[in-house]
């Protein structure tokens, strides 16, 4: 594009990319202890090159990362916004004997989303969901917490991303976290496969970003047939 | 590029740019801008539209282009319809009233028809039409836009906006207003649009009184705009730059800088989205922003004042070296002025003042220690003269009569190589250093250059900085000092107030 004009004066603090938020929800529960955490640590270090990469190619977002470990109770493993440009991450350790409570972890995800708490000119944040197993919640626990989520706007305009791993930690529970049916649950068959969904996953925030980009297409090409509109971070720019 | 006022007497400077990402994704800019010069009334009519990015909206340049180019038309003939109502003496509700009730249903009536002979006479494809289908979308859908408008006339300010985007009202002290209401649907991800059933009703208006409450300028810009601003409440900042940068700039400036701003907010530095600002300044804009600088000045006095006065004995070298250590600061400041006290641009660059100060302390230091080098000397000749003396005068020797006359000779010579050039150059500098600070004086807002740039305090050119140190030497202490300081302080002080 036409370069601006050198030792331009404008008025006003300065400018910079918009924001763009993404929150890791990692699975901490006693379940994940040995080999699952080690590789989902491993999966989460490589994903960030990627998205670093990502950041340097699109014209539009700055990518921030903070990340929460979840088990019975969530804790914030990254509470400040990390620039995902040299962000090294710090190992995930299981909780031992945790549960896989979700809901406290969805309202822990919805206080930092909520209105004075993000930038207003932010984009959509991803929310990414990593799971070894099926939710421990008491009864109507996930659903308060996945409630509270999306009664936040940026919540509940958030591009939600699942991981399963395992087949058996596949779920509806998932699926209504995310909230849309054309995105699909990312299943890791195998701690090989965790670094390879994230991976995709990381594809799917980028290439769903795209202004301008037919989402429907792009999620049948990531993950096979699917209806209507994903939602997409940068797809701001339509009617209420 | 000269800026030449519309009927009303406003300047309409306009910038616009095509976002990173459009041009990433071979998009064109969306965004639309336009002002009504031509016509009869004295009125200022300008609008800029953001066409919406999303693939459902293929048309939407299209569709901004119609929005701003039906809003100058309806605010033609609004402004006439103003004039009528105020002709009236109404109150200032009744003025919004007619605000709420004319402009939107005209825009959208007018803008819904133009859309519709645009589609007679480029129908959709099948494609499109196959989209639309799939979507549910009304056929102006693709068309979708925002509009940001703003008619001034009869004193009035009447603005209307549906969607996202910003405007943003100036005061002359700088102060910030906005004079449409939010909207809190806009929520970055989507935005209320002209191609919505229901577009009337998401208007917002506002009618202000320019009379009771004058503006220095108005600030319309699609949201590519706001979305670079790092800051999150920007509008206060950017307000009170403006208002700086309009007591020090003129319309030339502006006309240049604009455009550049556009394009480095649709830069991947900054939005990456379009980005279209249409500035509006007022006809008297500089004698206003000029007068509000001066008055914020007045009512800022003890800084100046502060500043100046430990610099009245900077004849003496102590003073001097805070100052040369501070002047690499002076001139960044003085060529740009957002840089100086935080956004506050109180003060006129005064490059050329400020300059010489760095050389008047660099000189201080050196004439200082040459004057005490030269007193030191003095004395001790003197001292040696006097031995001489007093051991000829105790040698009743007639034969050597001018041997006290040749010792006294001496040492005047070699005080005369220090000292004797330091009236001369003191000579000089009384010569050359009024001559700039007048010349300094006579500029527009000279009490107000103070709060900012400490450089009046030095009314030296730089090439005159060497002679500096000639007033410094000749003013060594006590009531020769003071007299010396006297001059400099007095013509520092005239600057400053």
């Amino acid at each position: 594009m036409t370069p601006a004009t050198p030792f331009s004066r404008m008025p006003g603090g300065g400018i910079s990319r918009r924001p763009l938020h993404v929150i890791i929800l990692a699975d901490c529960s006693g379940g994940m202890k040995g080999e699952k955490i080690q590789a989902l640590n491993f999966a989460i270090a490589d994903m960030m090159p990627h998205l670093e990469a990502w950041e340097r190619d699109q014209e539009q977002a700055q990518v921030f990362i903070r990340a929460i470990a979840f088990a019975t109770e969530p804790r914030w493993h990254i509470r400040e916004p990390v620039p995902v440009a040299g962000i090294r991450w710090k190992p995930l350790t299981p909780v031992s004997k945790g549960l896989t409570n979700m809901g406290p972890a969805f309202a822990l995800a919805a206080e930092a989303l909520a209105p004075g708490q993000i930038e207003r000119r932010a984009l959509r944040p991803a929310i990414l969901l990593i799971t070894d197993g099926l939710a421990t919640d008491p009864p109507g626990g996930f659903e308060a917490g996945l409630a509270t989520l999306l009664a936040q706007p940026a919540g509940k305009a958030a591009l939600r991303l699942s991981i399963a791993i395992g087949r058996d930690a596949q779920s509806d529970a998932l699926t209504r976290f995310i909230g849309d049916p054309s995105v699909p649950v990312l299943v890791a068959d195998s701690t090989e496969d965790i670094a390879d969904r994230l991976v995709a996953a990381s594809l799917a925030l980028s290439r769903m970003s795209e202004t301008g980009a037919d989402r429907g297409a792009v999620m049948r090409r990531l993950f096979g047939p699917a209806e209507g509109f994903p939602p997409g971070v940068f797809d701001q720019d339509t009617i209420v | 590029m000269r800026s030449e006022p519309d009927a009303a007497g406003w300047h309409f400077i306009p910038g616009t740019a095509r976002g990173a990402t459009h041009f990433l994704r071979d998009m064109p800019n969306q965004d639309s801008i336009a002002h009504e010069a031509a016509i009869d009334l004295p009125a200022t009519i300008v609008a800029v539209a953001d066409g919406h990015g999303h693939f459902r909206h293929a048309r939407s340049a299209t569709g901004s282009a119609l929005a701003v180019e039906v809003a100058c038309r309806v605010g033609a003939q609004f402004a006439a319809t103003l004039a009528a109502t105020l002709a009236g003496d109404p109150a200032a509700t009744e003025v919004a009233a007619t605000v709420r009730d004319s402009l939107p249903p005209a825009i959208v009536g007018e803008w819904r028809t133009e859309v519709a002979k645009h589609l007679a006479a480029h129908p959709y494809t099948a494609q499109e039409q196959s989209a639309l289908a799939d979507a549910g979308d009304e056929p102006e859908v693709p068309y979708g836009s925002t509009l940001l408008f703003a008619v001034i006339a009869g004193g009035w300010l009447a603005c209307a906006q549906i969607g996202d985007g910003d405007l943003l009202a100036v005061r002359p002290d700088g102060t910030a207003l906005s004079p449409v209401p939010g909207d809190s649907r806009l929520d970055g991800q989507h935005t209320t649009s002209l191609c919505q059933p229901d577009a009337e009703d998401d208007f917002r208006t506002c009618a202000l009184d320019l009379r009771a409450d004058p503006l220095l300028a108005l600030l319309l810009a699609t949201d590519g705009y706001g979305n670079a601003q790092t800051a999150e409440n920007w509008q206060p900042e950017v307000a009170g730059d403006l208002a700086a940068l309009a007591a020090t700039h003129d319309l030339d400036w502006f006309a240049a800088q604009v455009p550049s701003w556009a394009e480095r907010c649709a830069s991947a530095d900054g939005s990456g989205d379009d980005v279209t600002i249409a500035l509006l300044l007022s006809p008297d804009y500089a004698e206003l922003a000029t007068l509000a600088r001066r008055e914020r000045a007045r009512l800022a006095t003890a800084p100046p004042t502060a500043r100046r006065v430990p610099t009245v004995p900077s004849t003496t070298p102590v003073p001097t070296v805070p100052s040369a250590a501070s002047a690499p600061t002076v001139p960044s400041a003085a060529a740009d002025p957002i840089a100086q006290s935080g956004g506050q641009l109180s003060g006129g660059p005064a490059p050329a003042r400020s300059r010489p100060r760095s050389g008047a302390g660099h000189a201080g230091r050196g004439s200082a220690r040459r004057r005490w080098i030269g007193v030191l000397v003095a004395v001790v000749v003197c001292g040696a003269l006097a031995a001489v003396v007093t051991v000829l005068m105790t040698r009743p020797s007639p034969g050597h009569p001018a041997a006290p006359p040749a010792g006294r000779t001496q040492a005047p010579a070699r005080k005369a190589a220090s000292s004797p050039a330091s009236p001369s150059q003191r000579g000089r500098q009384t010569k050359t250093t009024p001559a700039p600070s007048h010349g300094a004086a006579s500029s527009p807002a000279p009490a107000t250059d103070g709060p900012s740039s400490p450089a009046p305090a030095s009314p030296v050119p730089t090439t005159a900085a060497p002679t500096t140190a000639a007033p410094a030497t000749a003013a060594p202490t006590g009531p020769v000092s003071a007299g010396g300081a006297a001059d400099g302080g007095q013509q520092q002080n005239q600057e400053g107030d």
